[in-house]
C-alpha cells in the first residue's frame, strides 16, 4: 500500500514539475516576444527586453529547486534564435542569473519574504548585478554593448517589478 | 497525514545532478558562444541546420508580432488620417516631378552611354523575404531571414528594404539566412558622401546612427550630404541609398540611416545576376504575394 502511494506521489510530483517547467519556458518565450513589439521600442532599443529577467528571477524564488536549468537554458537559446544573435549569449546569462538567484537565497535574498519593499531591492540589487555581467559578456562577445539599451531595459525592469507583488497579496489573501 | 519521505541518498544524487546541470549548460553555452564567433564551419551548418528546423516556429512567432505591429499601426494611422492624407498628397505631387526629372536624366545618360560606347553594368534581380528575427538588444544588430541557399542566397549579398540599404547576408542556410545589420559594430559599408562623391566607411556602433571614418584628408562632410554604397569589394552594387549626415560637430561625422530596424518586416536581398534561375522580385519561402503587399503597404505609410 505504502509503495503504491509512494509511486502515485512520485508521478504526481514528476508530472507537477514538467508542468511547472514547461509554464517556464512558455512565460519566458512570451516574455521575449512581448520585448520585441513596436509600441516597447525607444530609439532602437527594446524597453521590455528585462521582462524575461524578471520571470527567471520570480520563477526561481517562488519554485526553487522546481525550475530546471534546463529551462532556462532554452528561454536563452530561444531569444539567440529570435535576435539572430551569437548564439549561447542569452543562455549564459540567463543561466548565471539562475545561479546568482540560486546562491544568494542564503545570503541577501534570505531577507526579501519580510515585505514587498525588500522584494523589489533585492531584485533591484540582482538587476544591477545581471547588468554588470551582461556589460561584460557583451564586451567580450561583441565589442561593444549599447550602454542605452541596457540602462533602460534594467531601468523598466525594476520600475515593472512590483507587478510580481500581486502574486504575494493573492497568496496572502488565499 | 503522510508525506513523502526522499532519502538522504536521493537528496544527494539530487543536488549533486542539478549543480552538474548547471555547470554543464554553462559550459554548453560558452562552447556554442565561442563556435560560433570563431565562424567554424561546421557549427555554421549546425546552427542553420538548427534555424532552418527551428524557422517554423519562430515564422509562428514573428508573425503573431507582426499581427500586434499591424494593429499598433492601424491604431496610430486611424487617429491621423486626414493629416496622413495631406502629407502623402504632398509627397506625391512632389514625386511627380522627380519622376519627370529622373526619365528626362535617365534618356540623356542612355544617351551619353550609347556615345562613350560604355559597357552596361548587369542590373541585380532580388528576392523578397520575410524576417523572422532581429535583435533589439545590446549586443548585437542582426537579422535572421526566412531564404537560403535554396532561393539562391549567398554570403555577402546586399539587403534592402524600400528607404534603402540594411545590411549584409553574414551567414546562409538551406533556407534561413542571416543578415548584420549598417548599425552593428562591426559594420563597415563602403560610401560616398555628398554630390562629390567622397569616399568614406560607415561604420556602426550599436546604436541608431552611423559614423563616417576614413574621410580623405582635407574632406568634409556637411549636414544634409546624402551618403550611397560606392559599390568598392564588389558586394554591394553602386548608388544604393545608406542616409544622410546629421551631424558633423565632432572629427566624426555622424549618419541618420534610412532604414528603421525595429520596423523591417520584409526586405528585398540583392541576388547577382549570374542566377538566371530566379525571377526578378521573386519570394523567398512559403509566403502568400497578398502578405508582401500588404507589408509593403504598411511599410510606404511609416
Amino acid at each position: 500500500m505504502n509503495n503504491e502511494l509512494l509511486s502515485i506521489d512520485g508521478n504526481h510530483r514528476a508530472a507537477r514539475h514538467v508542468l511547472h517547467n514547461f509554464l517556464l519556458v512558455l512565460l519566458g518565450g512570451i516574455c521575449v516576444m512581448l520585448a520585441r513589439m513596436p509600441p516597447v521600442h525607444f530609439e532602437g532599443v527594446s524597453l521590455l527586453g528585462g521582462l524575461p529577467v524578471i520571470v527567471i528571477y520570480f520563477w526561481v524564488l517562488q519554485k526553487q529547486t522546481e525550475a530546471r536549468p534546463v529551462s532556462i537554458f532554452l528561454i536563452g537559446i530561444f531569444q539567440d534564435l529570435l535576435s539572430g544573435g551569437t548564439i549561447g549569449v542569452w543562455a549564459l546569462l540567463y543561466l548565471s542569473l539562475y545561479v546568482l538567484v540560486l546562491s544568494q537565497q542564503g545570503g541577501f535574498l534570505q531577507f526579501i519574504n519580510r515585505s514587498a519593499l525588500f522584494s523589489w531591492l533585492g531584485f533591484i540589487l540582482v538587476v544591477i548585478l545581471f547588468v554588470i555581467f551582461s556589460w561584460l559578456v557583451g564586451w567580450v562577445v561583441a565589442g561593444a554593448v549599447s550602454a542605452k539599451a541596457l540602462f533602460f531595459q534594467a531601468c523598466i525592469s525594476a520600475l515593472l517589478y512590483p507587478v510580481t507583488l500581486l502574486w504575494r497579496v493573492r497568496s496572502h489573501v488565499i | 497525514m503522510w508525506a513523502p519521505v526522499e532519502s538522504k541518498w536521493q537528496r544527494a544524487w539530487g543536488g549533486f545532478a542539478h549543480r552538474h546541470e548547471i555547470t554543464f549548460l554553462i559550459v554548453l553555452s560558452l562552447v556554442l558562444l565561442v563556435l560560433d564567433r570563431s565562424g567554424a564551419g561546421f557549427f555554421q551548418r549546425g546552427k542553420f541546420w538548427v534555424m532552418d528546423a527551428s524557422a517554423p516556429v519562430v515564422a509562428l512567432a514573428t508573425r503573431s508580432e507582426n499581427a500586434s505591429d499591424a494593429i499598433w499601426f492601424a491604431t496610430q494611422n486611424h487617429f491621423s488620417l486626414l493629416e496622413r492624407n495631406e502629407e502623402l498628397r504632398a509627397q506625391n505631387s512632389r514625386l511627380l516631378k522627380w519622376r519627370s526629372r529622373a526619365r528626362e536624366l535617365e534618356r540623356q545618360l542612355t544617351h551619353y552611354e550609347d556615345l562613350l560606347n560604355v559597357v552596361a553594368v548587369p542590373d541585380s534581380s532580388y528576392l523578397t523575404a520575410r524576417v523572422l528575427g532581429k535583435s533589439g538588444g545590446p549586443f548585437e544588430q542582426a537579422m535572421v531571414l526566412q531564404a537560403g541557399k535554396q532561393d539562391g542566397v549567398e554570403y555577402g549579398l546586399g539587403v534592402i528594404n524600400a528607404q534603402g540599404l540594411v545590411g549584409r547576408i553574414i551567414g546562409v542556410g538551406d533556407t534561413t539566412s542571416r543578415v548584420l545589420l549598417l548599425t552593428d559594430f562591426s559594420s563597415r559599408i563602403p560610401i560616398l558622401v555628398g554630390s562629390g562623391g567622397v569616399d568614406a566607411i560607415a561604420t556602426g556602433n550599436n546604436k541608431d546612427v552611423l559614423r563616417l571614418e576614413y574621410l580623405p584628408e582635407g574632406k568634409t562632410a556637411a549636414p544634409g550630404d546624402l551618403v550611397v554604397t560606392s559599390g568598392d569589394g564588389g558586394f554591394l552594387p553602386a548608388g544604393l541609398p545608406v542616409g544622410e549626415v546629421i551631424d558633423v560637430s565632432d572629427d566624426v561625422p555622424i549618419v541618420k540611416p534610412y532604414m528603421q530596424a525595429r520596423q523591417l518586416e520584409w526586405v528585398r536581398i540583392l541576388v547577382h545576376a549570374a542566377h538566371n534561375d530566379i525571377p526578378v522580385g521573386g519570394i523567398a519561402g512559403d509566403v502568400a504575394q497578398d502578405d508582401v503587399q500588404q507589408a509593403s503597404a504598411q511599410e510606404a505609410s511609416q
